[in-house]
């Protein structure tokens, strides 16, 4: 059975057997293990794990910093492994976007809860994503369609649907997309206005 | 556009864009690339030349007693950093350095540039340049210092078909992209963990700006794959080193003024002149466009990298290379700096020999298509073909014989460059070295 992979970073041997036991146990692979920031980050590119557990202290950079890096970079989700909690700790450093925090020592249950959550998450945010840029994209598209339009109208004295179809048109013929063909016209007016 | 315009787009930019933080980037004279961190609300106070700062701080800056120095943003390298899309982004703008009674300090290596450029544009001359900086990626270790271990080994090790250095100059690339780079080229290059990004060429100060945010970048990014990416001109004995080639060009009234269609090659008296004052100042040069004591080891026979002072149309080997493209596309590459230089003050130096060979209608030696590394002493002394320094002391001993050069850099930075250097070589001369200890420490 395979529920994901699973990148541990943690200096902490200890930690990192228990994870390893507890996570291989209930169907997850470690797809690999690093004890540093760097090297954490060079094997997170290669293996693409599907969550990274990073302990908060490393040497060279701190966890916080190596989970901002693989979210903004959209690797994966984070979940943070700490000794303590305190109020503000993850909520100071949003952009490093974690999912959790896990406190040694780690209990099964909830290492199991909070991973299975992590990754759940992780795929309908990255779903929102797609969909935001899907529409903010048509929106873009819409917004440059509609003043293409009317450029055609003013110029060319045509009709709001014959000036539609002839961006669609023109759009087919050459095998773009519309918006293309929109911003070409917006481009050519302005500069005929020279503004 | 008008200054104040800039101005206002910065502000609305910066707006647009939900920019917190502003670094207001300077080099100091070693091309050391600094910055002052302020926040967005300081920003129209930045941009009315109204910030401070203590120049005493800044290595080969100031004197203790001359330390206020003001900031001039200029507002059209206004640029925010792709890398911090959350939460508040950064930007930066590139400054120039000023004086407290507002002239422009004689000590600011990108002042020292635009002097020249101005020089330049004196006679009808604008000057584009178009880099091609070499890197190597090596691996850093649990600290986060780097080592000399390349990712393609590592990788190879690893048995996975994905290089890591592959990986991280695609995503040097997209970012490059995103703050307005035109990337021409990008690729491996001959040494294991060596590679080439090439951008667009564009006006002499642009490109130098362009040079220092590169290095930046491709730092930064190379940080966020593990890696360090180290601009050290021969990092590792035996394989090549990184060089920084640079295509030269001068354009008047739009045209491509090195070009010549009834002309001998096609290259105008203009390119002529030009190519025998780089030629005639090259030795001077050399100290500014190779500065570390490093750089020397890279311009030895066998890698690629320029030893004798000589060019050619067809040989690809010699310190100025003419490419075959004329028309708009007509240039000299010259092949001897490394990107450890200073930017500004390499390119000033460079047009600095150029106008010199202009005005005084210097004319190059003839061409040697031969291969100049088959060549016997004699046959090297009889085409008059000399050598480019030989180590960072000689060629601060030719500096200080070249006073066109130190025109160009001016007496602040000039007498700081020396000194600083005239120490950096002491202390390599007193060190004492691996290769010592293996080649005496069993011997004797």
């Amino acid at each position: 059975m395979d529920r994901g992979k699973i990148f541990l970073v943690t200096a902490d041997k200890n930690t990192s057997q228990a994870l390893r036991r507890m996570l291989t146990k209930e169907g997850y692979q470690v797809t690999g293990e690093a004890a540093d920031a760097p090297q954490a980050l060079r094997l997170i590119r290669l293996r693409k794990p599907d969550l990274v557990i990073v302990d908060q202290e490393l040497t060279g950079m701190n966890g916080l910093a190596v989970a901002e890096i693989i979210e903004q970079d959209r690797l994966a989700p984070v979940l943070l492994l700490g000794s303590y909690w305190q109020p503000g700790l993850l909520s100071k450093s949003p952009a490093a976007g974690i999912y959790g925090l896990l406190l040694k020592p780690v209990q099964e249950a909830t290492l199991l809860a909070m991973v299975e959550g992590a990754l759940i998450n992780y795929r309908r945010i990255c779903q929102l994503e797609k969909e935001v840029e899907k529409l903010k994209d048509a929106l873009e598209t819409r917004k440059a369609v509609e003043r293409a339009k009317g450029i055609l109208m003013e110029t060319l004295g045509l009709t709001e649907a014959e000036a539609y179809r002839r961006i669609q048109k023109r759009a087919m013929d050459r095998c773009v997309p519309m918006r293309s063909i929109a911003e070409a016209i917006i481009v050519a007016y302005e500069l005929e206005k020279g503004k | 556009m008008a200054e104040t315009d800039l101005r206002e787009q910065v502000l609305r930019k910066a707006e647009e864009w939900g920019v917190k933080f502003v670094r207001l980037q300077f080099t100091d004279i070693f091309g050391v690339l600094k910055n002052v961190a302020i926040t967005v609300d300081q920003l129209p106070k930045a941009l009315n030349n109204e910030l401070m700062f203590d120049g005493s701080s800044i290595e080969g800056f100031v004197r203790i007693e001359e330390s206020d120095m003001y900031l001039r943003p200029d507002p059209s390298t206004f640029v925010v950093f792709p890398w911090r899309p959350h939460d508040g982004s950064v930007a930066r703008l590139i400054c120039d350095v000023y004086n407290p009674d507002g002239t422009p300090f004689i000590g600011c290596p990108r002042n020292t540039l635009k002097r020249v450029i101005a020089e330049a544009e004196e006679l009808g001359f604008t000057m584009n340049v178009g880099p091609e900086a070499e890197f190597f990626l090596f691996h850093t270790d649990a600290s986060g210092r780097p080592t000399l271990e390349t990712h393609d080994r590592a990788s190879y090790f690893d048995l996975t078909p994905v290089d890591l250095g592959e990986d991280a100059r695609r995503d040097m690339v997209l970012t490059l992209q995103q703050m307005g780079f035109e990337i021409e080229a990008s690729h491996h290059e001959v040494a294991p963990g060596q590679h080439e990004i090439d951008f667009k060429y564009a006006d002499a100060l642009k490109t130098a700006d362009n040079i220092a945010t590169f290095k930046f970048v491709v730092r930064t990014i190379a940080q966020r794959h593990g890696l360090h990416a180290t601009f050290m001109p021969k990092p590792i004995y035996g394989i090549n080193g990184s060089g920084m080639h640079c295509n030269i060009s001068l354009f008047r009234d739009g045209e491509n003024a090195f070009y010549d269609p009834s002309k001998e090659l096609q290259l105008s008296d203009t390119a002529m002149y030009f190519l025998g004052g780089l030629i005639a100042h090259a030795k001077g040069m050399t100290a500014i466009t190779n500065p570390t004591v490093n750089s020397y080891k890279r311009l030895v026979p066998g890698y690629e990298a320029p030893v004798y002072i000589a060019w050619s149309p067809k040989n690809r080997s010699p310190l100025i290379r003419i490419p075959a493209k004329r028309g708009l596309s007509t240039r000299l590459e010259v092949r001897h700096p490394d990107p450890s230089c200073n930017p500004y003050l390499a390119i000033a130096v460079m047009l600095k020999a150029g106008l010199d060979g202009i005005k005084n209608k210097i004319l190059p030696p003839p061409p040697v298509d031969r291969n100049i590394y088959a060549m016997n002493m004699e046959e090297l002394r009889e085409l008059k073909i000399e050598l480019l320094p030989k180590t960072l002391d000689e060629a601060l001993e030719y500096l200080k014989a070249d006073p066109v050069i130190i025109e160009a850099l001016g007496p602040h930075i000039y007498e700081r460059f020396i000194e600083a250097k005239t120490i950096e070589c002491e202390q390599y001369r007193a060190c004492v070295h691996q290769w010592e200890i293996d080649q005496y420490l069993t011997k004797f």
